[in-house]
């Protein structure tokens, strides 16, 4: 019987080791990993409805990828040149009025603030326009000095990017295909004692996330075509562009709201419209949020998410403060998933007689 | 096989046996083969030693079981008194619909009282399953209310036994 003991002792120990190895060398992949969980999340509604019709589970994902595809693509051919040249505009115009007006506006202070705000956007977003096209001109200088380790940086850059791009549908093409067998995968390693609490814990997650993601994502196309119907409908300059980011931001509860609005602002006061447009402009931003705190959101996400605001407003506040942008986008989802994690799992393991 | 198996069109011999155990149990038994296999997607094979017990009355309702091979004991336990069996399961049987139908916790205990395989399906891709084939659904709801009447008639005659007795 000692023997075994120590076998046994052995054996889990190295098991751990592996296990612990196997984190350690998979690490970096972790955000493909999620990024493609959360890409299966988004389509899965779609995939479901044509297997519903009792299409073939490939051929379902196959379609849902290809008009997917297209939407992308279409994307890239006519929204992306637009954006990026309204992009390019603001830039070009910020910098025109900070040389011009800067100096009698110097006083207000709020202006050194978007000036820094856009420098910490710069950073914090990272995308550093200027270092990107430095290294690009520094690479076909220093052609015939330094071309190795350019040429490495350089792949790498793009290597990076590259399988990031093709690995989210690739990690989610599995995740709806093989669902079924991946969860069956998992399950089966759960002794028979906690096998149905397991599978009560996996359906609440599945059902957190899920909830969320799809709920956000609507949230966030709907409140971007609306900001940026409303900013052209006033003649704001760069509407598209500050919709956009106006739909995104508006994932981060209670913050998000006043991003798009500020920006928008900024855009009317840089490009020297007329001053009482910032009313306007203010207004339109506000009925936008009024659609979507009393129309859009009660709708898409319902009262499920019953918290107080106190609570979510400092959980946002302490992600940016830890995570920065992402932290504030990610810190809310996380209590809820944790939150709901939590009281499931408390009842169940009473229930079940587990403690 | 194809690229990572992606284009096989056979199913594995596992696959296809299945499918075939399936069409016996009695609320499977009307569905054509690929509303088979769309169901077999969602079974989680357990195995249970004798002795074993699958849930205790009580517990919360998650699960509908399948015996796929073995016997599985339906009793009442009562504190220290020995525990009262209500039903034998034999192979091709199934337990815990009534989870399917109504929010209750286990109304009896399940114990495997030889070497059992079961297959576990969980009730919310029971219901999900029922949603997105509303077609499979009702075939499968409709059997499930069978079995739920005969239960009923079943607990009426032994009912009027009982009273009978009495008298």
């Amino acid at each position: 019987m000692k023997k075994n003991k120590v076998v046994r002792i052995v054996f889990y120990g190295l098991l751990g080791i592996v296990g612990i190895l196997a984190l350690l060398f998979y690490s970096r992949i972790f955000s493909y990993l999620v990024a493609g969980v959360v890409f299966a999340y988004l389509l899965k509604p779609l995939t479901t409805m044509l297997e519903r019709w009792k299409v073939h589970r490939l051929l379902s994902i196959i379609i849902v990828y290809s008009a997917f595809m297209l939407l992308i693509f279409a994307g890239i051919w006519f929204l992306i040149p637009m954006i990026i040249e309204q992009a390019q505009d603001i830039w070009t115009s910020y910098k025109e009025f900070m040389q011009k007006d800067g100096a009698a506006l110097a006083r207000f202070q709020i202006f050194d603030r978007i000036d820094l705000f856009f420098g910490q956007l710069e950073t914090k977003l990272g995308i550093p326009m200027d270092q990107v096209q430095e290294k690009i001109t520094g690479f076909f200088e220093k052609q015939f000095t330094g071309i190795l380790s350019n040429l490495g940086d350089l792949v790498r850059v793009f290597i990076t990017l590259m399988s990031f791009i093709v690995a989210i549908p690739i990690v989610g093409f599995f995740m709806l295909k093989d669902e079924e067998s991946i969860k069956s995968w998992f399950l089966s390693v759960i002794p028979n004692r906690y096998f149905e609490m397991t599978i009560i814990l996996v359906e609440k997650i599945d059902e957190i996330i899920g909830t969320y993601i799809r709920a956000l994502l609507i949230e966030v196309i709907i409140v971007g075509i609306l900001a940026t119907i409303v900013l052209t409908a006033l003649g704001v300059q760069y509407s598209l562009l500050i919709g956009l980011i106006a739909g995104f931001a508006n994932a981060i509860p209670y913050f998000g709201p006043w991003i798009g609005a500020l920006l928008a602002m900024s855009s009317v006061l840089i490009s020297g419209q007329n001053p009482i447009m910032l009313l306007w402009v203010g207004g339109g931003m506000a009925l936008v949020q009024a659609l979507d705190n009393n129309l859009i959101y009660p709708i898409v996400i319902g009262n499920k998410t019953e918290m107080h605001p106190l609570v979510i407003m400092l959980t946002v506040i302490a992600g940016g403060y830890l995570f920065g942008i992402l932290g504030m986008f990610l810190s809310v989802p996380v209590l809820f998933l944790l939150r709901g994690l939590i009281t499931v799992m408390y009842r169940n393991l009473k229930e079940f007689e587990i403690i | 096989m194809g690229l990572f198996g992606l284009f096989k069109t056979k199913d594995r011999d596992g696959k296809t046996l299945e499918a075939k155990f399936l069409r016996q149990i009695a609320f499977l038994k009307q569905l054509d083969y690929f509303e088979l296999k769309t169901f077999s997607r969602l079974l989680h094979q357990r195995e249970y030693k004798p002795g074993e017990v699958v849930f205790r009355e009580g517990y919360p309702h998650a699960v509908l079981y399948i015996v796929r091979q073995g016997n599985i004991d339906i009793v009442l336990e009562e504190g220290d008194a020995e525990p009262i069996k209500l039903a034998e399961l034999p192979e091709k049987s199934f337990f815990g619909e009534i989870g399917l139908f109504i929010d209750t916790n286990r109304t009896a205990t399940a114990i495997a009282s030889q070497p059992t395989i079961l297959f576990a399906v969980s009730k919310i891709d029971f219901q999900d399953f029922i949603h997105k084939f509303p077609r499979i659904g009702v075939k499968i709801v409709y059997e499930l209310g069978k079995r739920l009447s005969d239960n009923i008639v079943e607990t009426n005659k032994k009912l009027r036994g009982f009273t009978d007795e009495k008298e």
